[in-house]
């Protein structure tokens, strides 16, 4: 693989720290860390592109996306790119404004045209996907990426300084910044050309002293860049302004004018082309002489969309909430070749294990939130109630005398719920009995001259406690894990964190059998969309007997953690049941994930998504869900898929016996 | 603010109406829907969060159909903020002493119903539900209110109208109202309206530039885009009228934007300083 150019020589300092993938030891007082600023980065770019945007290390963006050439890095649609730390300059508020910047500026590639939602560009599922097969076309695809995104920055710089007046002012001190920075010295004439074109794109005059050799190409640079910059220009703009100068920067390549031979080592693509290319034939390289054929007929496609879509200003060209099949969705498809276990694909996705068989039970199927096309994906996933096997029942008997301390405070605790329930009801016109503090108030007010109030009464009531609880416990691969490496907890190695759940089943159980609550305990786990797996452990109306108890100890970390399907069925064994009030518990170690919980199985933000929706359909159907996790990255996610009031981080694992009975009373009150 | 307070009346419930005609601007259907629904009697439910228009509306349609009525002023506008206290009584009327005498007073709904004015019950799902199903007989074909306590029953003004709303966003929404009492009304939605109404909203009610409205609508666009993402509710046109109308003051948008938007609609100290650097995407650090 190439190397990343070196960028002209005073940036390099600046180039360095953004691109470093380490926040090493030298961090100065003005730094500022992508974990500090992370969530409200990842809250503006949702913001302003309405869409969620997982955030990635800039260090890890593809070449095409980012390099130290750029100005401002590009984003693919779903993933936003920023540098694990500025310090560069020397107030706090400015590093933190490079912050801002960048995600403003990938965020605004949804409004300003770049990517677009599936199936809205010549059945391109992928966000950038026109853009990928338009750069494909190209003979020198990675030549034609740099400048394309250096023409399509300087037009969505020229989109955000006309529609957000902040952004104006952030990008004016950045460049400013920047080219006071650059005083020539590249390593060739062609990387000064690159260079050059992307701040002729951002406006900047590049004098001809700091850019002396690459005066031909630059002129026809700011000549190119009115048309980007104009009003209302268009992605196909961009487009257009790319096929004509790319002729001029490769006959300055092939010149071997310098610095230029990364964009032309053999066939080498970066991971972003190669994967588009792996995955649809794109043929030889196109002629953009004049206008290729493939590009006048690939231009004109996009021209005739983009009409369409102004045309259709204003009208919802989101979701229309109707369902999708599988045939539907080819990125999927995908992921079913994973499955069948062929190869793995260029991406670096895992190859899909295929060695687990189809488990046995009844089987259901659910859909499936799909937030990228905000769809539901019709009975996309197949869940199967998997009978869960029978350990020995004395090691729950184990762990009752041994919390028998706690479990003897959790019912001391559930004894008071349960006075709780007789309620006095006041302010009534007739009642059991007189309210005196009614009545005092009715007294002073007839004093007063004032209408009293006939509200004099109250009477008692037994609240009906009708209730019903599920809960739910995630039984995935990765809470095989020794407690000592969750929550900072240091205590004994040999227990994992399936042993402290299966704990914190067991005290809940013994206090909820003497509350009276209907409840019932399930497990759930699974290998992809076709293997969900969930567990009875107790069924509603089963005793907390030694088949129960044998079920919960043989209870063990098993593979995936598909959460949107397992609370789906939850929901539907909830709906089953006649109580009033319903609850579900669910009780995690981390993400929701799966191999193909989402096409690309490096992000985390389907599976969030599709519990997030879960979640709220349940929700609508009345049940009361909370989220309990021991990881305490569930700060950053929970927050964003659980009402403020759904979710609790238990820092210190051990504690969870005992968070678990205190959260389910605060439900329950 | 001693002339202001000169100038403040007190009026019975029936004699609250509209002189002027109240700012509205249609984003929809709705006026069209309210009036044929005014035609054919059919009750009316509002749905929609808070602070996108639908106390205004009820307003402005007040004024409008009492000008279609005939009469100089708009329609009489009876509104009640329900509440989980409020009782039958509180809204058919009860007996109270007065000297010696026991005396019938009328209820707000009891009053509407005999004078024939707009009944708007807001936040209807906040009452206890032995409340809300004395609604019924008024909001199907009967159009009358039983008046248990005088055991009567009083048949509703030809020009009694009635209308009630709630916000579905809340969790006990959904829950609380009874489908007995859903299927007499006929629904309209509301949501805050596209941003270049909004902004136009904004501009007028506020009175801030045009180009600043706009800003105001595009910040709270992308506000809204964070609902569900940690975020209850979205910034309300309310709201960003508010701001409006701190900037029109001299305060700088950044901090009318934290003020009546930022602060007001989360306590999370990260989703403050999401929404912040979104303010300070679309607003110059000072003007």
């Amino acid at each position: 693989m190439p190397d990343i150019p070196a960028a002209p020589c005073s940036l390099t300092g600046l180039n360095r720290e953004l691109y470093s993938d380490v926040q090493g030891s030298d961090v100065g007082a003005q730094a500022v860390t992508l974990e500090e600023v992370r969530t409200s980065m990842a809250g503006m770019a949702l913001g302003l592109a309405g869409v969620p945007l997982e955030i990635q290390l800039l260090s890890e963006a593809s070449f095409t996306l980012a390099n130290p050439l750029r100005l401002c890095p590009s984003g693919d649609g779903r993933r936003l790119f920023l540098p694990a730390r500025v310090q560069f300059f020397q107030e706090r508020e400015e590093n933190r404004r490079l912050y801002r910047l960048y995600t403003a500026f990938q965020a605004a590639q949804w409004e300003g045209g770049t990517l677009h939602r599936s199936g809205k560009r010549n059945g391109e599922s992928e966000p950038l996907g026109w853009t990928l097969k338009f750069l494909l076309g190209f003979s020198r695809p990675m030549l034609a990426a740099e400048v394309f995104f250096a023409v399509d920055a300087g037009r969505l710089g020229s989109f955000l300084r006309k529609r957000y007046g902040g952004l104006r002012e952030e990008l004016d001190w950045f460049y400013e910044c920047l080219f006071s920075l650059c005083g020539g010295d590249f390593t060739g004439a062609f990387t000064e050309a690159v260079f050059g074109l992307h701040a002729v794109m951002a406006g900047w005059p590049a004098p001809p002293a700091v850019f002396p050799d690459a005066g031909e190409v630059l002129a026809a640079a700011r000549a190119e860049s009115a048309t980007v910059a104009k009003p209302g220009a268009r992605l196909a703009d961009s487009a257009r302004v790319t096929t004509r100068l790319y002729p001029l920067f490769e006959r300055l390549l092939l010149a071997g004018s310098g610095g230029g031979g990364r964009y032309d080592a053999g066939n080498w693509l970066d991971p972003l082309l190669a994967k588009k290319q792996g995955g649809e034939t794109t043929g030889e390289p196109h002629s953009v002489e004049e206008g290729g054929d493939f590009f006048q007929e690939l231009l004109g496609d996009l021209e005739d969309l983009e009409n369409l879509e102004m045309f259709q200003a204003g009208e919802d060209l989101e979701a229309d909430g109707s369902f999708i099949t599988d045939t539907d969705l080819p990125k999927f498809a995908q992921a079913e070749e994973e499955a069948a276990g062929r190869e793995p694909r260029r991406d670096g996705r895992m190859k899909a294990r295929t060695d687990f068989p189809e488990p046995e039970g009844k089987s259901f199927r659910y859909q499936e939130w799909n937030y990228l096309d905000k769809r539901y994906l019709k009975d996309w996933v197949r869940l199967f109630e998997v009978e869960q096997g029978e350990g020995d029942a004395a090691l729950v008997d184990g762990i009752v005398a041994e919390r028998r301390e706690l479990i003897d405070e959790v019912r001391r605790q559930f004894r008071l719920l349960r006075a709780d329930s007789v309620a006095w009801r006041k302010k009534l016109e007739a009642g059991d009995e007189v309210d005196i503090w009614e009545l005092l108030n009715a007294l002073v007010d007839r004093k007063a001259g004032l209408y009293p109030s006939a509200k004099l009464f109250m009477e008692r009531r037994v609240r009906e406690r009708d209730i019903c609880a599920l809960i739910l416990l995630d039984m995935s691969a990765s809470t095989d894990t020794a407690v000592g490496g969750v929550g900072g907890d240091t205590g004994d190695p040999r227990r994992k964190v399936i042993d402290i759940a299966r704990e914190a089943l067991v005290v809940m159980a013994e206090a909820l059998e003497q509350l009276g609550d209907s409840y019932a305990l399930f497990g759930f786990s699974g290998y992809g969309r076709h293997n969900v797996e969930y567990y009875p452990i107790k069924f509603f109306g089963e005793s907390l007997n030694t088949t129960v108890k044998s079920r919960i100890a043989s209870v063990e970390p098993k593979k995936s953690t598909r959460m949107g399907p397992a609370i789906r069925h939850s929901v539907s064994l909830l709906e089953r049941r006649g109580a009033r009030e319903k609850l579900l518990v669910i009780i995690s170690d981390g993400y929701p994930q799966d191999f193909d919980y989402g096409d690309d199985r490096r992000s985390k933000e389907y599976g969030l998504q599709d519990t997030r929706a879960a979640l709220r359909e349940a929700e609508a159907r009345n049940i009361k869900s909370f989220c309990l996790t021991i990881d305490l990255a569930g700060y950053d996610y929970l927050k964003r898929i659980c009402r403020p009031s759904g979710y609790l981080v238990v820092e210190d694992i051990l504690d969870l016996p005992e968070e678990l009975p205190k959260i389910y009373k605060r439900l329950r009150a | 603010m001693a002339s202001q307070e000169s100038e403040q009346r007190e009026l019975l419930f029936e004699e609250y109406f509209f002189e002027e005609e109240p700012y509205y601007l249609p984003v929809g259907d709705e006026v069209e829907i309210f009036e044929v629904a005014w035609k054919a009697r059919l009750p009316l439910l509002f749905k929609g969060p808070t602070g996108c228009g639908k106390t205004r509306f009820i307003e402005y349609m007040s004024w409008r159909l009492g000008r279609d009525a005939g009469r100089e002023t708009g329609m009489p506008l009876i509104t009640v903020a329900c509440h989980e206290d409020l009782t039958a009584s509180d809204l058919v009327g009860r007996y109270l002493l007065r000297g010696e005498e026991m005396v019938w007073v009328d209820g707000p709904l009891a009053i509407a119903v005999r004078k024939g004015a707009l009944c708007y019950l807001d936040e209807i799902v906040e009452a206890r539900k032995e409340t809300t199903v004395l609604i019924h007989p008024l909001a199907d074909h009967r159009r009358m209110l039983p008046m248990e306590r005088l055991g009567k029953v009083l048949e509703a003004h030809p020009y009694f109208f009635l209308v009630i709303s709630y916000n579905p966003g809340y969790q006990s929404a959904l829950k609380d109202l009874k489908h007995s009492t859903r299927q007499r009304f006929l629904a309209i939605d509301f949501d805050y309206p596209p941003p270049e109404r909004e902004a136009e909203i904004i501009a007028h009610e506020s009175g801030v530039a045009p180009q600043i409205a706009a800003e105001l609508a595009l910040f709270g666009s992308k506000v809204r885009n964070l609902v569900g993402h940690g975020l209850e509710e979205g910034a309300s046109t309310r709201l960003l009228i508010y701001a409006g109308q701190l900037i029109l003051e001299g305060i700088d948008p950044r901090r009318a934007c934290e003020i009546s938007v930022i602060s007001p609609v989360s306590d999370d100290a990260s989703m403050h300083a999401a929404i912040r650097d979104i303010s300070h995407s679309i607003f110059p650090s000072a003007r």
